[in-house]
């Protein structure tokens, strides 16, 4: 079963991702702000499949967490998606630019188009695809 | 005591010199009779110390009616008075005329000088050698210079006061050279300085242009204005948006997911029509109530052109297809047909903002599809020039014409007054935000044609890639 972990601070937000996931049939593992997350993920048995990264968090914000991910050997090949409400084309390109795998504004998206997206990507994955043909695709989708 | 003389001074002539109209006033009366008298010891009144002379007099009057000047010399000989006369009348005038012109000079000056030290932005004249010509008081608040305090404005000496002060935080001299060697003027928008925000702006001064000589920089001109309240309200309103974005999107994002959430998961254990009705009412004012968030956001952004647009060139068609794509649903759902016509050649790439451009066309075919309650919305695109033109056509209710010039402003939907404004289609802020947006990108967009109850076609053209 794939999982999912969520790093998001918002209790109203992580209750409706962890449900729609759960009731989608993902695993999934949550982190309530940016070094929990990354204290979590350092000691973790199980490699998520893929990583839901909010930005606005508090002690750390979500670039720093992706930063932090990205430098970490067992975690910077886990796709990690930027899941936000702030809504700058600036901070998607920010966000891609260091490596995420797309950037999903949350009022945009019903919970469950979210997980659609997130299906799409994990197929891709799946197929062995490669990553930069799929951040493109996705890229175009989310816009 | 006749008077005798020659023939300039005809009207004197064989008058009696004791009815001469200065006799009194001019002290002639008694310098007659000291010169009749004997040798000539006249006390001057306007020395002191009763120095004494002894030869002649002069005197200044007003002679004749004509208002003529004279001045009169009178030198005493054997007994007698030589009275010797100058018309003086227009050196009087031109003397006038030189003590009205300093005065009125010195008047320009002093009110020229009042209002640069009033100004509330620092005012400094440099000249080519470095010497600070004029330097007013804001000058001296803005940078905290006590050391002009209560000085002139003019000559305050040397420029490096000033340039020490703004060391570390703008190079005076050096912009101040690049200003003259480029004999243009230089902006600075935001200067850092202290705790302060400063705009600093240097322009040459040319002498006056000459017939043949060329102009020359005279020295530089120099504004300074602290712009510290402006940036920190800026800030504040940059910050709201910001908040505004977040947090406002937030709940919303809940209020709609777990509306969404309801009607996809648990459809099955609500049983009762008229909840499952509110819910789906829930869910639909949670997403108005996004768009509203959205525009509202965008218009702030895009009227402090705070929106980025990015300048890339895309392909029309591509774009046009991927967007009756998306709509092609919401059409369908209200029985309208959304196709888009052949244009008959291959679309040219347009330089402009892609997401940009499919909001914009995502706005005028959302339009078309609210307002038309049968038939349906047509996407046509041809050349035009340098131009690519995007048309959308609908079979829809119309815009009267006197509606029609309300189009593309803020909050106008046209053919509704506030009060009966059709809220459940739009706030009516999207064409606005799509006219902003094409301007920005370097298009036009208008109302091409409308006709009440038979439809209305919308335009816009955006730049062709090079």
């Amino acid at each position: 079963m794939a999982k999912i972990f969520i790093i998001e601070d918002d209790p109203l937000m992580i209750r409706m991702y962890e449900k729609t996931f759960k009731l989608s049939g993902y695993e999934v593992e949550m982190a309530f702000d940016g070094e929990e997350a990354l204290s979590k993920l350092k000691d973790i048995k199980n490699k998520p499949t893929l990583i839901l990264l909010d930005v606005m968090m508090p002690k750390m914000n979500g670039f720093d967490v992706l930063k932090g991910l990205k430098a970490d050997a067992k975690m910077k090949d886990v796709p990690v998606v930027m899941l936000t409400n702030l809504a700058g084309e600036s901070d998607a390109e920010k966000g891609i630019g260091m490596g995420a795998v797309t950037y999903l504004v949350k009022s945009q998206y019903d919970p469950k188009q979210v997980v659609d997206k997130i299906k799409e990507i994990l197929s891709g994955y799946e197929k062995k695809e490669s990553v930069p043909k799929v951040k493109a695709a996705v890229k175009d989708i989310s816009k | 005591m006749e008077i005798h003389g020659n023939s300039a001074e005809k009207e004197l002539i064989g008058a009696d010199a004791t009815k001469l109209p200065f006799y009194f006033e001019s002290g002639l009366d008694k310098f007659i009779r000291k010169a009749l008298d004997g040798p000539a010891r006249l006390n001057d009144p306007s020395r002191s110390g009763g120095e004494k002379f002894d030869t002649e007099i002069s005197f200044i009057s007003l002679a004749g009616a004509k208002g003529s000047f004279r001045r009169y010399l009178g030198v005493p000989a054997d007994g007698k008075l030589v009275l010797m006369a100058q018309d003086i009348t227009e050196q009087r005038r031109m003397e006038g005329d030189t003590e009205d012109y300093i005065r009125r000079i010195k008047e320009e000056q002093s009110q020229l000088l009042a209002s640069i030290n009033s100004l509330p932005l620092g005012f400094i004249i440099i000249d080519l050698k470095n010497n600070l010509l004029i330097e007013n008081e804001a000058t001296d608040r803005i940078l905290g210079l006590s050391q002009f305090e209560g000085a002139d404005i003019f000559l305050k000496g040397d420029v490096s006061l000033i340039e020490e002060r703004l060391k570390g935080f703008f190079d005076l001299r050096a912009n101040y050279e690049k200003c003259v060697k480029e004999k243009k003027a230089v902006d600075f928008k935001e200067v850092a300085f202290e705790n302060k925000f400063l705009r600093i702006f240097l322009a040459p001064i040319l002498s006056a242009k000459g017939a043949r000589q060329e102009q020359e920089i005279i020295g530089v001109a120099i504004l300074m204005e602290d712009i510290t309240e402006a940036k920190v309200i800026e800030r504040s309103r940059e910050e709201f948006f910001a908040i505004a974005s977040h947090e406002l999107r937030t709940p919303l994002t809940a209020i709609r997911g777990n509306a969404s959430l309801i009607e996809q998961f648990y459809a099955e254990k609500i049983n009762d029509k008229e909840f499952s009705q509110m819910i789906k009412d829930v869910y639909d004012a949670s997403v108005r109530l996004i768009g509203i968030v959205n525009d509202f956001l965008d218009i702030s952004r895009l009227e402090q052109n705070k929106m980025e647009f990015k300048k890339e060139n895309f392909d029309a068609a591509a774009m046009i297809q991927e967007v009756v794509r998306e709509l092609g649903k919401v059409a369908a759902q209200k029985n309208l047909y959304l196709k888009e016509e052949e244009s008959g050649i291959s679309l040219p790439m347009i330089a402009a903002d892609k997401n940009k451009t499919k909001q914009v066309l995502t706005n005028l075919i959302g339009n078309a599809v609210n307002y038309t309650r049968e038939g349906g919305v047509s996407v046509k695109a041809e050349k035009e020039g340098d131009f690519l033109k995007i048309c959308v056509s609908d079979t829809g209710v119309g815009i009267s014409p006197e509606n029609q010039t309300l189009l593309f402003r803020k909050f106008q939907q046209a053919g509704e007054k506030i009060l009966t404004r059709d809220m459940t289609k739009s706030t009516g802020l999207g064409l606005y935000i799509s006219k902003l947006m094409v301007e920005s990108m370097g298009g036009t967009i208008g109302l091409a044609k409308s006709e009440p109850n038979k439809g209305s076609t919308f335009c816009f053209a955006l730049p062709i890639a090079l």
